[in-house]
């Protein structure tokens, strides 16, 4: 090149070689130069401006390109040199300088146009039960943050939720409706359960829906006239296919006591005959409701087998004097425990025996039933009834219908193997570490501190391992629901103005909507319990009115009645909401009529949309202490704009070891039918 | 074009010119369609077969009355050939995340729009979940709001509603500790001064300390933190979303100076336990005399009887939250379903989510509109705190840095020593670009 460079011009009147570098030189300086332009005004432009320029800009670069390799090729001494390089010599020409170019380009502009970041993780849900939510969700974190790639990036993204058992049947007999999606949570891939009946009976109600039959009740989860979105196509229910379970650990079942039984030995005692020694030796026996909570649920299986009526009743009375005694809530495990452990704070012994789990058990004695953390005190001591058996969590892989087509099937592919993996993990690793994050007996059975003596366990008990089956649970829950004590509620729902208001686009007013559902509750009243309907709107000195007594044998007709005949009138002026007076009333009402039936339990569930307005100087204070010294639970759910902890209702229900739930029209059903559960245990599902 | 060698002129053949001209004329219509795309139109709305509807994938509507749901209706009275519907999630944030979440990665083509919390949006948005709003009107929004739906510098999602942190106070507790009410404004002005008001009312023994935080160990704890790191000219993220909490010295200051702060209450120490429930309850219950709360505490807190609250911007301006719309990237009706977005984040459809649902509206119309409605008394600070705030971080793999940053500073605060800003440095580093961070 260099010859060349220092020979003469060529004849025939072509451009000499300085001339060719200059065209060249300009050739290249424009070229630069627009690129350049472009490229700094792509900088200051956002969207298809900026694509378009910069495509512009390389279309233009390739054109001046081309165009200056034309013009060389028209000198004569380039085009003979050009001419003379065999065509390997091209490739290598081109060839190896765009390639140094580009692999020099990705190195430096890497960092600054494809950022250091992990690809998107496959996200995988995990359902598990309430009582061991907290512990299990930090359990699979744990396997999320050990499942990475060779990168470190996380191969799958965990979320867990929880729901109790009647809701998750219910859900995956939906096939995880978009209700579900909603008020439950998102299809679950795995599902951890307390008992393989659990996956038992969603498995037999996937068959049976499959072959037309009847399953698990769903309920009516929509009035008519709410709002609701129609699930779009191919969203609708779907099988949940049960692909695998493996068992995670296991818990027995026990009688958690605060100090010693002088009458009854440590295990071998049959669950009735402990439950007498322990109201004899002065502890309240209180026990979860078994509609909502498996472990009551088991207890009462264990308590009932072989057992004739009378001891049966007696039983269950024996419970709920227990419950009435504490104050203590019954919705769940967790729940009952968390408020045991904090109302025990600062005393040495826990004033109730307890029928839970050996793993609730050991995490109250380590302050660990409450996110708070609280001290124990003396702690519990556990007492193992004959043949309770044990709660043995299992985890199960649970497939759902997805999209077509190659990317749905891969992502599939890969959920499908975290998944599994997850299952392998729980069943494998993740043992060591069981007892002490959730208390648990291993799969293997063995019995690590700290499930010790310190810990109020006896390690040498083992417990039976075959679970009773989904259908004899069933059958306990209908002979609990046949045995309680009877129930008598007291509903007292707000007439005020602020319920004429329609609930969305539905044409339906509050007031309609909550009537609906006070109605559909009445399904799960038992023959021996009671109900009463009360109002309350206007002046104090006037409301509540008492529009059904509290009394057995209502029909659907009576409750349909009175509720017309109070619905809010929405020409009429707008009435006060004496909220506090009607609670108090009915706390009266309430009263009275234990005193006439001490064999009863009692409570009142309040529905309002609002704060109390009225005329009356009465405290949300001042309510909670006189409701501190009745002998019912109240229930509240507010709705709307009310909510708990506005209206301070949350410490009137507290009080009484009732709850106060705030809540949406769209899901009043479902809030009511937990607290009804609770109470009359469902004897119409 | 042209030269010289020696004197003696450069010419070019008429082929070696036509292929310049040829050349440059390439260049040129390729600069020329490109422009003419910036002027492309967005194509018309696709109608919908029958049976068929755009479909929002939402969290729940947890509006009064079911603001959203009525919106969607409307909505299917104006346009009978495209209707729409909504199907709602959990109002957890983290499990509606997760729905979301599957259904785009699914490329799931049966759902059209995303209701996605901001700080997912630069995740959306980078992993090609959506489609970007290219040409959309934005006038009338707030540029907070709006600007949370530009990644990149594209917008791919509206605003639906917003929100920002707010200081409650109790002029009742502040009077009691010496604080006049002609005081009080000059007591909100900077976070030093606040803590320096919150002292003398621990002081003087009229609660057990100044403010209450959410300070627990969760996300509330990173949105928190940051907004007093922020607000007192702290920079502990740059702007290209680089963690810098060892190396901006300000930052150190700050978190200094709140350890000590909680140490002596100050900062109520329970803030540590507290989530937006409990740190209500503590300042109903007059624990402390200021509150860090959303502008939803407003409602609840108005509405105690016999107690007096203030309401005004955090010092220095608080963090941005709230939801927006964006299209699907699997949409089989994207233009349709960006009509869909324009609707629901209009003026119109704002108007009656900030007057009806109760949310922080994302434009400014609302907070100054009060016809037929009852005089809200929060709406200055809450208009005056969304045009302060800052944005979140520009972060992909935002929940991952707040889980480093909330574990890592809990753990340092709530054992009472200064944390190791070396160590979080290099833990927040690992955390941005979604990796595990190694356990401390």
């Amino acid at each position: 090149m260099t010859q060349q460079r220092n020979a003469p011009g060529p004849p025939g009147g072509g451009p000499g070689l300085r001339g060719v570098t200059v065209l060249y030189g300009v050739g290249a300086l424009v070229i630069t130069a627009l690129a350049t332009i472009a490229s700094l005004v792509a900088e200051l432009l956002d969207g298809p401006g900026k694509q378009a320029l910069i495509g512009s800009a390389i279309a233009g670069v390739l054109a001046g390109t081309w165009a200056t390799i034309r013009t060389l090729d028209g000198v004569d001494p380039v085009r003979d040199l050009l001419h003379r390089v065999p065509r390997w010599g091209w490739y290598l020409i081109v060839g190896v300088p765009v390639t140094l170019v580009v692999a020099l380009g990705f190195v430096v502009v890497r960092p600054y146009v494809v950022p250091d970041r992990c690809p998107a993780a496959v996200e995988v849900t995990v359902l598990t039960p309430d009582d061991t939510h907290a512990e299990l969700a930090g359990l699979v974190q744990d396997f999320a943050d050990r499942y990475v790639d060779a990168e470190g990036c996380p191969v799958a993204h965990v979320t867990a939720f929880a729901a109790d058992p009647p809701t998750v049947r219910t859900a995956m007999a939906s096939g995880w409706s978009t209700d579900a999606l909603r008020d439950v949570g998102p299809r679950p891939d795995v599902w951890i359960a307390e008992s393989v009946a659990q996956v038992d009976a969603v498995a037999d109600d996937a068959v049976l829906r499959a072959a037309g039959g009847e399953t698990a009740p769903a309920g009516d989860t929509t009035a008519p006239g709410t709002p609701t979105s129609t699930p779009p196509p191919g969203t609708g229910p779907a099988t949940p296919d049960l692909l695998r379970t493996v068992e995670m650990g296991s818990t027995p079942l026990v009688l958690a006591v605060a100090g010693e039984i002088p009458t009854a030995e440590r295990a071998g005692v049959p669950a009735p005959d402990l439950l007498e020694a322990a109201a004899a030796a002065g502890f309240p026996v209180v026990r979860a409701a078994p509609d909502t909570s498996f472990t009551a649920l088991r207890h009462a299986e264990a308590a009932y087998r072989g057992a004739d009526a009378a001891t049966l009743r007696r039983t269950e009375q024996r419970i709920a004097l227990g419950l009435a005694a504490t104050g203590l809530p019954t919705v769940s495990d967790a729940v009952l425990l968390c408020r045991l452990l904090e109302e025990n704070q600062g005393s040495d012994v826990a004033p109730a025996a307890v029928l839970t789990t050996e793993r609730a058990m050991v995490m109250y004695n380590l302050g660990r039933s409450c996110p708070s953390g609280a001290d124990p005190g003396d702690g519990l001591v556990a007492y193992y009834p004959q043949g309770a058996g044990a709660v043995a969590y299992v985890a199960t892989q649970v497939g759902w219908p997805t999209g077509t087509g190659a990317h749905a099937g891969a992502l599939r592919e890969v959920r499908s193997r975290a998944a599994g993996d997850l299952l392998d993990w729980l069943a494998a690793d993740a043992q060591q570490t069981l007892p002490d994050r959730l208390g648990l007996r291993r799969a293997d059975g063995s019995v690590r501190a700290p499930l010790d003596a310190a810990h109020g366990v006896l390690d040498q008990v083992v417990p039976e391992s075959a679970a009773p089956s989904w259908q004899t649970l069933q059958g306990t829950l209908t002979t609990y629901r046949d045995h309680r004590l009877p129930s008598h509620v007291l509903v007292v729902v707000d007439a005020s103005g602020s319920m004429r208001e329609d609930v969305g686009a539905t044409g339906a007013t509050r007031f309609a909507t909550a009537s609906l559902r006070v109605r559909e509750s009445l399904r799960l009243l038992g023959p021996g319990d009671g109900f009463g309907l009360s109002f309350f709107s206007g002046p104090a000195a006037t409301s509540p009115l008492a529009e059904l007594p509290l009394g057995r044998g209502w029909t659907d007709d009576d409750v349909a009645g009175a509720l017309a005949r109070r619905a809010p009138d929405g020409a009429g002026p707008v009435l006060d909401t004496p909220l506090y007076d009607a609670i108090a009333d009915g706390l009266t009402e309430l009263d009275d009529r234990a005193a006439a039936e001490p064999d009863a339990l009692y409570a009142m569930v309040v529905l309002t949309d609002g704060r109390d307005e009225s005329d009356t100087s009465l405290t949300a204070s001042e309510v909670a202490a006189r409701a501190d010294a009745a002998a019912a639970r109240v229930y509240v759910v507010a709705v709307g704009e009310a909510t708990c902890e506005e209206t301070g209702l949350d410490g009137v229900a507290a009080a009484t070891g009732g709850l106060c739930a705030n809540s949406g029209f769209d899901d009043l059903d479902d809030t009511l039918t937990t607290f009804f559960l609770q109470l009359w245990g469902g004897h119409g599902r | 074009m042209g030269g010289d060698q020696g004197g003696r002129p450069v010419r070019l053949t008429r082929r070696q010119a036509f292929s310049v001209a040829l050349g440059f004329s390439v260049g040129g219509a390729a600069v020329g369609a490109g422009a003419a795309g910036l002027r492309r139109p967005p194509p018309a709305a696709e109608s919908l077969p029958p049976g068929e509807r755009l479909t929002v994938l939402s969290g729940r509507d947890d509006t009064t009355n079911y603001q959203r749901r009525l919106l969607v209706e409307t909505w299917n009275r104006l346009h009978p050939d495209r209707p729409a519907q909504m199907v709602e999630l959990s109002s957890n944030a983290d499990l509606a995340r997760a729905t979301l979440h599957t259904a785009a990665q699914e490329q799931d083509p049966r759902y059209d729009v995303y209701n996605l919390d901001i700080p997912w949006i630069p995740e959306f948005a980078d992993r090609g979940y959506l489609r970007p709003l290219d040409g959309v009107d934005t006038t009338g929004f707030l540029a907070g709001p709006h600007d949370a739906g530009v990644w990149e510098g594209r917008l791919w999602a509206l605003p639906f509603n917003t929100d920002v942190g707010l200081v409650y106070y109790r002029p009742d507790l502040l009077e009691r500790a010496g604080i006049p009410a002609a005081e009080h404004e000059v007591a909100l002005a900077t976070w030093d001064d606040l803590f320096a008001a919150g002292a003398r009312v621990r002081d003087a023994g009229v609660a057990d300390g100044g403010i209450a935080l959410q300070l627990a160990d969760y996300e509330g704890f990173t949105v928190g933190v940051l907004e007093i790191l922020l607000g007192s000219g702290a920079r502990p993220v740059d702007a290209r979303g680089r963690p810098r909490v060892a190396e901006d010295l300000p930052t150190g200051r700050v978190l200094e100076s709140l350890g000590n702060r909680l140490s002596d209450d100050t900062v109520l120490s329970d803030s540590l336990t507290f989530d937006e429930s409990a740190s209500l309850s503590a300042f109903v219950a007059g624990r402390t005399a200021f509150l860090r709360h959303w502008p939803v505490a407003y409602r609840t807190l108005s509405g105690v009887e016999g107690m007096q609250v203030g309401v005004a911007p955090l010092p220095g301006g608080g963090i941005l939250g709230g939801q927006s719309l964006a299209v699907s990237a699997w949409s089989r009706y994207p233009a349709a379903a960006r009509e869909l977005v324009e609707f629901l984040t209009s003026d119109r459809s704002q108007q009656l989510l900030h007057e009806r649902g109760g949310f922080a509206a994302a434009r400014p119309e609302p907070y100054h509109d009060t016809t037929g409605q009852e005089p809200d008394a929060r709406a200055p600070a809450l208009l005056a705190a969304l045009q302060d705030a800052h944005p979140r971080p520009p972060l992909v793999h935002w929940s991952r840095f707040s889980d480093v940053f909330h574990s890592v500073l809990h753990r340092a605060f709530g054992d009472g020593r200064a944390p190791d800003l070396a160590d979080l440095q290099e833990r927040l580093e690992v955390a941005v670009t979604g990796r595990v961070a190694p356990e401390s």
